[in-house]
């Protein structure tokens, strides 16, 4: 099984970005497999089980730490709260004060590279009025990352799907400063955006439609902010503590990315343009409220010949706990495309969700989410808006469960009422 | 162009990688974690507090609440603190930990429940503490 790390390679960028946007069926079976979906199953959840020292979300930070899920996570994983983010944001390296109360960063007591990762395992059933309902391995990859000195930290996130190994995430991390006070940079092929509640730590099986939902101008089919591109990002940020541990942060950051090229078969790297630049501000306060503003503005190229698109995009996303088990959270964006394309006028687009998420006792969270996305907001019929309800109940520290409930309509047309249920199993 | 990217992004994570695992070898004694730390979360997780007085016991919700955020109860449950001023200074230091969520009120009540539940399930250690603690 060979590592790709070819920056053109297409459908390597395809697949992950079709996944990311919920397009695709899981893995395509080519072949007819040596054990069964069923075998494959139940040799994942027994290791699970049997494994010793498990535990949700990222596994080896809880070992590493020694420290439980609800450390980073509220109210279940992968949802993070300011300490998740704190951590992540400081390169791994965990919030702590010292015996005299100072606040200082704590680095991982782990020694080797391979004590980093998690593996995890996502098995859904997704069924829907046009697709035949089946239960699938959606996803089994390796994430993590760590500080490997008191300056550099990397992180990595890497999918196995049909026999290929793909790098999702693949980034180096500087800090330098102090704890209240310092700078970093990130390095490598990232996710640009900082607030990242909407997507990777998500309670809900799907992403919000602003977040997943590609643009497309004239020829070019579009992309979205939750696609990883190849870039750098300078941070400045400023970490407070306060009473009872309540955490005050602000992140700055203008990142500088290659942005994606269309070709043909989709998605790639656009390796000759470092023309895109996005610029963040985010603020945590408290356990783990969140607001932050994001501004992209890049170009992609597609077709032969060559036509240009120029991309804006503005979001600003935040959430609120308004008790100890009541999370809301939003967001709005708006879009716009400007192809150099002949004929083909600029499109507008612009989107919002809301999104609120209830604690059912301590392993328990439901949510509901309203939201509405106009890829062209001069075309009321492709205009998408739904609920998206449902619950997610960690059963064991390893072991996640959710079920989900979408009923998007396009126009006045109803898409399709999709029940989706999933399995997350973590080492 | 692009596969030089991408041999820079590939070289300093396997860099990375190596500068872990040899910065680690002269760090061999170190361990993971703790092992009084692992043996305390091995421990009872529980506290029969049936018996206490009333407040107490409102004590005790507040303490396995608050404390099992970050850690197992078993952990200050089974640990050798069992004196007044070593409580006293263990939730001062917990109350300051980002996220704790540990007010001013919670730290007294759980200060209560840990100060009185030492002097009757962990009699023998308190005293033996008392006896050779200097005298004031």
């Amino acid at each position: 099984m060979a590592l790709r790390l070819d920056p053109r390679d297409v459908q390597n960028v395809t697949r992950r970005t079709e996944r990311r946007q919920g397009q695709t069926g899981g893995i395509p079976m080519k072949h007819r497999p040596i054990i069964t979906f069923w075998q494959r199953f139940i040799l994942v959840f027994a290791s699970v089980l049997l494994l010793p020292a498990m535990s949700e979300a990222i596994p080896a930070f809880s070992r590493q730490f020694n420290a439980k899920c609800s450390t980073c996570h509220t109210p279940v994983p992968p949802r993070l709260n300011n300490v998740g983010i704190l951590f992540k944001r400081m390169g791994y390296r965990m919030p702590d004060t010292d015996d005299e109360g100072t606040f200082i960063l704590k680095d991982k007591p782990s020694r080797s590279v391979f004590e980093d990762f998690s593996i995890v395992a996502d098995f859904r059933n997704e069924s829907s009025r046009d697709e035949e309902s089946r239960f699938k391995l959606d996803e089994l990859m390796t994430i993590g990352g760590g500080a490997i000195n008191k300056h550099l930290a990397y992180q990595g996130e890497v999918s196995f799907v049909d026999g290929q190994v793909m790098v999702e995430t693949l980034e180096g991390h500087l800090i330098a400063g102090r704890p209240e006070s310092n700078v970093t940079a990130r390095f490598g092929i990232l996710v640009p955006g900082l607030w990242t509640k909407d997507s990777t730590q998500r309670l809900t099986v799907s992403r919000p439609l602003l977040n997943r939902t590609p643009v497309s101008a004239g020829g070019f089919e579009g992309f979205t902010l939750s696609d990883a591109q190849r870039g750098v990002e300078v941070g400045l940020n400023f970490n407070h503590l306060g009473d009872a541990g309540a955490i005050r942060s602000t992140f700055l950051s203008v990142g500088v990315y290659d942005g994606l090229l269309q070709n043909p078969a989709g998605l790639a790297f656009d390796a000759r343009n470092f023309q895109n630049v996005v610029v963040q501000a985010m603020h945590l306060w408290g356990d783990s409220h969140s607001v932050a503003a994001l501004w992209y503005h890049g170009n992609a190229e597609y077709g032969a010949p060559a036509f240009r698109n120029t991309t804006d995009r503005f979001t600003v996303m935040g959430n609120y706990r308004l008790t100890s088990g009541t999370d809301m959270l939003a967001g709005v964006g708006v879009g716009r495309d400007t192809p150099t394309e002949p004929q083909i006028d600029r499109v507008s687009s612009r989107g919002w969700f809301a999104e609120v998420n209830q604690s059912i006792g301590p392993s328990t969270a439901a949510f509901v989410r309203y939201e509405r996305f106009e890829p062209d907001t001069t075309i009321a019929d492709i205009r998408v808006d739904g609920p998206t309800l449902g619950v997610t109940h960690q059963l064991l520290d390893n072991l996640l469960l959710s079920a989900e409930y979408r009923g998007l309509r396009t126009g006045s047309v109803l898409r399709g009422r999709d029940v989706v249920v999933r399995i997350v199993l973590a080492y | 162009m692009r596969r030089i990217g991408a041999a820079v992004v590939l070289t300093t994570m396997v860099l990375a990688g190596l500068t872990r695992v040899v910065g680690a070898q002269g760090k061999e004694k170190e361990e993971p974690a703790d092992p009084r730390i692992l043996a305390y979360d091995k421990g009872p997780a529980k506290i029969d507090v049936s018996k206490y007085p009333v407040d107490i016991q409102s004590s005790y919700k507040v303490f396995a609440s608050k404390c099992t955020k970050c850690h197992t109860l078993a952990r200050p449950i089974n640990c050798e603190f069992a004196l007044d001023d070593e409580w006293e200074r263990y939730i001062k230091r917990m109350m300051r930990k980002p996220g704790s969520g540990v007010t001013a009120e919670n730290g007294k009540a759980i200060f209560e429940f840990l100060a009185y539940d030492s002097k009757i399930r962990k009699k023998a250690l308190y005293d033996k503490k008392m006896a050779s603690a200097p005298k004031q």
